[in-house]
């Protein structure tokens, strides 16, 4: 905006979160526009107007001290970030506004630019089914990820999202020699502050930038933060950059934006959900997309409600996912990390055209084991192995093998097992896969493939 | 001369419904602002235009009295004080019980802090946190071993009622010796609270601890401040590098007292007519908790915050939401405590997420050995019950976790330290107690634990200092040759 006087306007209702600004009839600043208030801390974001002269708007943090008629200055832009080409934001930790947060020195330039984008436009769009290895092996094998393309990460707490999130940012930052951005939306401060120092340990966090909004923020800081991340993602795209993007967790931005439309009084949903919860993470999730320029490959930790997949929240989220990657309690108390349900996992690109015949023969065999496996387990309980028909034997014993083979030491979790990271390149998973299948380890011992890298 | 010009501020109260008052006049007043109507207080919650008739609208001021609503008559006059509400915080406090405004509800004088401070502040920032890495021991071993609970951890405790809630806070803080605790007691029955305070104070607990009570009887502003309250009370120990220990008790009643003032106040109601920021007020709360930097002096707030559930419901709105912020939970389940399991920690529900990384070598060693026995005994027991005959590995297996399960078992205030703990899972993981019957296991602990510390003192002390050596395990080995000849 040109216009050198600012527009003012004064607090006239404070209702929770919720403040109405009062300004000169006809003349109310643009909509998503953040407002000052003088003599405070706190900034508001304009959500509608409620009269030719009265805007509604969120408070980007707590309304305690608010005072009636306090003056209120527009800033004439909506949240901003900075360029990441002007600004040096690898490294660092910056919030919802682009500010940095991590007690280091302040950004130089001051230019920034609106969070708000359009996708990039279908004829731009650009997406050539090549799989992005990630050195993981039951990642590589059973849920391949599309460069350029969207995978939740699905999983109750506890699980090892995190340190899954971590490795991932640590394999694929060294090869792509690319830039990760890690969006931290309403989850628990200490876990990014986890994450932060992991990150710093395994020498990775020169590549990352982290934009956190937890969940100590108000909901319309968390709710922007993932736009905030996005745009800074799209913004590294358009220079010319595969960018990896994680965002954590996909759920609590769709909860803060519950929570933001139930403050503002609209008329909720199923379950209690916002009447634009479709549209709100359409809106995100276009944007994350990959054009002739560059790519952003998106990772998206997707918390489910009491383990309901049918929740609205999820059903809502699944259609935008490429490839789904399900993490399991049951794995984890067996010791199989990553603690990945093999079984419920799956890739789109998991498809003969795409990574190949013999990827895809060899996945459908593993799945195929573990099936039968999971059927037998029952029997193998009570009677043990031995009492199994041979076939059964041969079936339990390379399942159980395959299982194994399928864990891995990783990076991220050097600091808890004091066991070194391996990275396992896909042609060597895939070779180990087929010893397996085709019985040259029937007599080896489970531990000699437990947590191992290439065999 | 202008400069001595006060201008004061006054309002006339023209509404009162149960403890919200509305207020004409006050046109500069804050939100969060404490005013004065004759002898009482009121907090200042919002500002506002609303309907009066059909397409009229006036600006309100609308308050919350801090008192009895009843000594407040229609056409009084407001004045303003010109201070946020402030909560008093320091050693002081220490021993009493306040209520959330630190006023000495034995006394009935406020009590003289070290300073006011704010309810409300910024939780820690990244950079400001040090890593969970020490442990909260409580004395419970069913937590020490498998849900353990670490310096600056929030551990959510959930369960129906009657089912032994409490008396897990409780226990905590009976097992502190370095820890300040406070225990905020919200929205609860004051013969209860009372009956709590008495257990605290007779087992000597009163030195290093604070009440901060607001009973269902209380206005309802103070439910709503009281758990802020005793998070400011603690910050206070926290920044001076002090270790606190907070019980919130409980939540649930909480959420029900801010969403009553809201619907009061008309914000508009979401999902089970809770405000949309009903997350944001447990979550902004419960972050503050945590472990500080070294360079901000190592100090650490841990929370034990309670949430009654209904007929084991754990899915249910608050609940869902408070163990998506806590660092885990303990899941007390009724039917166990109707079988007379206590504590009824169902360890299949229950999780500690950071815990782990705070707990002692010697029983973090032994831990990984207890969860691997556990992993399967559900399905092992169902096996059992049909009488089908088990594998001999699973057999071990299973003996051994009854056993285990036997030994959880505890009674209210009988707490073991974990070197005790650690030797008793140690003989259960070598398989010293196989042949034991399962009603005379209780019967062996206690002996056990009495022959440990009369006769060899020296082996808690050598595990203590040097971990699981192969000379404490050959100790081990012989004092239990030992016990057994005479048990």
């Amino acid at each position: 905006m040109s216009n050198s006087k600012r527009i003012v306007g004064k607090v006239i209702e404070v209702s929770g979160p919720i403040v109405e600004v009062e300004f000169e009839e006809n003349r109310l600043p643009s909509l998503y526009s953040i407002l000052k208030i003088k003599d405070s801390d706190l900034l508001l974001e304009i959500e509608e107007y409620s009269s030719p002269s009265r805007c509604k708007c969120l408070a980007l943090g707590l309304t305690e001290g608010i005072q009636r008629g306090a003056i209120c200055e527009d800033t004439g832009k909506p949240i901003s970030v900075p360029l990441p080409d002007k600004t040096e934001l690898k490294g660092r930790i910056i919030n919802v506004f682009g500010d940095p947060i991590d007690n280091r020195k302040a950004f130089k330039t001051k230019e920034k630019v609106s969070i708000f984008a359009s996708p990039p436009p279908l004829a731009e769009q650009e997406v050539k089914p090549t799989i992005l290895e990630t050195g993981i092996k039951v990642i590589d094998l059973i849920s391949p990820i599309i460069k350029g393309g969207r995978v939740g990460l699905f999983g109750g707490a506890g699980v090892g999202k995190t340190i899954l999130l971590t490795e991932l940012i640590h394999n694929t930052a060294f090869k792509e020699k690319g830039v990760s951005v890690f969006a931290g939306v309403g989850e628990r401060t200490r876990e990014a502050q986890e994450l932060y120092s992991e990150l710093k340990r395994n020498k990775v966090l020169k590549n990352t930038i982290l934009v956190l909004g937890e969940m100590g923020e108000s909901p319309g800081v968390r709710f922007r933060t993932a736009f905030s991340a996005v745009r800074i993602a799209e913004l590294l795209r358009e220079k010319g950059k595969n960018v990896m993007l994680f965002i954590d967790n996909i759920y609590r931005f769709l909860m803060a934006g519950m929570e933001r439309a139930s403050m503002l009084g609209q008329m909720p949903s199923e379950v209690g959900y916002q009447a634009t919860l479709s549209t709100d993470i359409g809106e995100l999730e276009d944007r994350i997309a990959s054009t002739s320029k560059g790519s952003i490959t998106s990772v998206q930790a997707v918390y489910v409600p009491a383990d309901d997949f049918t929740d609205p929240a999820i059903v809502a989220t699944f259609p935008y996912l490429d490839s789904i990657i399900v993490l399991s309690r049951q794995e984890v108390a067996k010791g199989n990390y990553p603690a990945v349900d093999i079984l419920a996992s799956s890739s789109d690109a998991l498809d003969p055209s795409i990574v190949g015949k013999r990827h895809y023969k060899i996945a459908s065999e593993v799945k195929k084991y573990l099936q039968e496996y999971k059927d037998l387990a029952h029997i193998i309980s009570i009677l043990g192995i031995e009492e199994l028909s041979l076939k059964d034997r041969i079936v339990a014993k390379r399942a159980e093998r395959l299982r194994r083979f399928l864990t891995q030491p990783l990076f991220s979790a050097e600091s808890f097992s004091n066991e070194k990271g391996v990275y396992v390149p896909l042609e060597k998973t895939l070779e180990g896969c087929e010893k397996i299948i085709r019985g040259e380890f029937d007599k080896a011992d489970l531990n000699d493939l437990y947590m191992k890298g290439e065999i | 001369m202008k400069k001595n010009l006060k201008i004061k501020e006054i309002g006339r109260i023209v509404a009162i419904a149960g403890s919200i008052l509305k207020i004409k006049g006050l046109p500069s007043i804050k939100i969060g602002e404490v005013v004065s109507v004759g002898k009482e207080k009121a907090l200042i919650l919002k500002f506002g235009r609303e309907f009066t008739s059909a397409l009229i609208y006036e600006d309100f001021v609308f308050a919350l009295a801090l008192g009895n609503p009843e000594n407040i008559k229609i056409g009084q006059q407001v004045e303003r004080r010109g201070e946020i509400l402030k909560i008093p915080v320091g050693e002081a406090l220490l021993g009493r019980i306040v209520d959330p405004l630190g006023k000495d509800l034995e006394t009935g004088r406020v009590v003289k802090g070290v300073e006011n401070r704010l309810l409300e502040r910024i939780p820690p920032e990244i950079t400001q946190r040090g890593l969970v890495r020490e442990p909260l021991e409580t004395g419970i071993k069913v937590i020490d071993a498998l849900f353990p609970i670490g310096r600056g951890q929030r551990e959510l405790i959930l369960g129906d009622r009657k089912t032994g809630k409490t008396n897990i806070a409780i226990d905590t803080i009976l097992n502190q010796k370095d820890v300040i605790c406070i225990y905020c007691s919200i929205g609860q029955k004051r013969t209860e609270v009372v009956e709590i305070i008495r257990r605290l104070r007779e087992f000597g607990a009163q030195r290093y601890t604070i009440f901060v009570c607001a009973s269902s009887s209380d206005p309802l502003v103070l439910q709503y401040i009281a758990p802020f309250s005793a998070m400011v009370m603690a910050e206070y120990f926290r920044d001076k590098g002090k270790d606190v220990l907070i019980v919130f008790d409980d939540l649930l009643k909480h959420a029900w007292a801010w969403r009553e003032i809201t619907l009061l106040l008309r914000f508009p109601p979401g999902r089970e007519a809770y405000p949309g920021d009903i997350f944001y007020l447990h979550a902004r709360l419960l972050e503050r908790a945590g472990k500080l930097s070294d360079e901000l002096g190592g100090g650490s707030i841990t929370a034990l915050p309670i949430c009654e559930t209904k007929e084991g419901d754990i899915t249910e709105y608050i609940p869902t939401n408070l163990i998506s912020i806590t660092d885990g939970q303990l899941y007390l389940d009724s039917d166990l405590f109707q079988k007379g399991v206590k504590p009824a920690i169902n360890i299949g529900l229950s999780v500690s997420r950071i815990g782990a990384h705070a707990q002692r070598k010697y029983i973090k060693e032994v831990t990984q050995g207890l969860k691997l026995i556990l992993s399967q005994h559900k399905e092992l027991k169902k096996l059992v019950q049909l009488e089908t005959k088990l594998s001999d590995e699973s057999r071990e297996k299973f003996r051994r976790a009854e056993i285990l399960l036997e030994i959880f078992k505890q009674e209210k205030h009988e707490l073991v330290d974990t070197l005790d703990q650690s030797i008793m899972y140690h003989i259960i993981l070598s398989g010293y107690l196989d042949d034991l019957e399962i009603d005379r296991v209780k019967d062996f602990e206690e002996k056990f634990y009495e022959f440990l510390n009369d006769l060899y003192p020296e082996v808690k002390k050598s595990l203590f200092r040097n971990g699981w050596t192969e000379k404490v395990k050959k100790e081990i080995q012989e004092l239990m040759k030992k016990f057994k000849e005479n048990f």
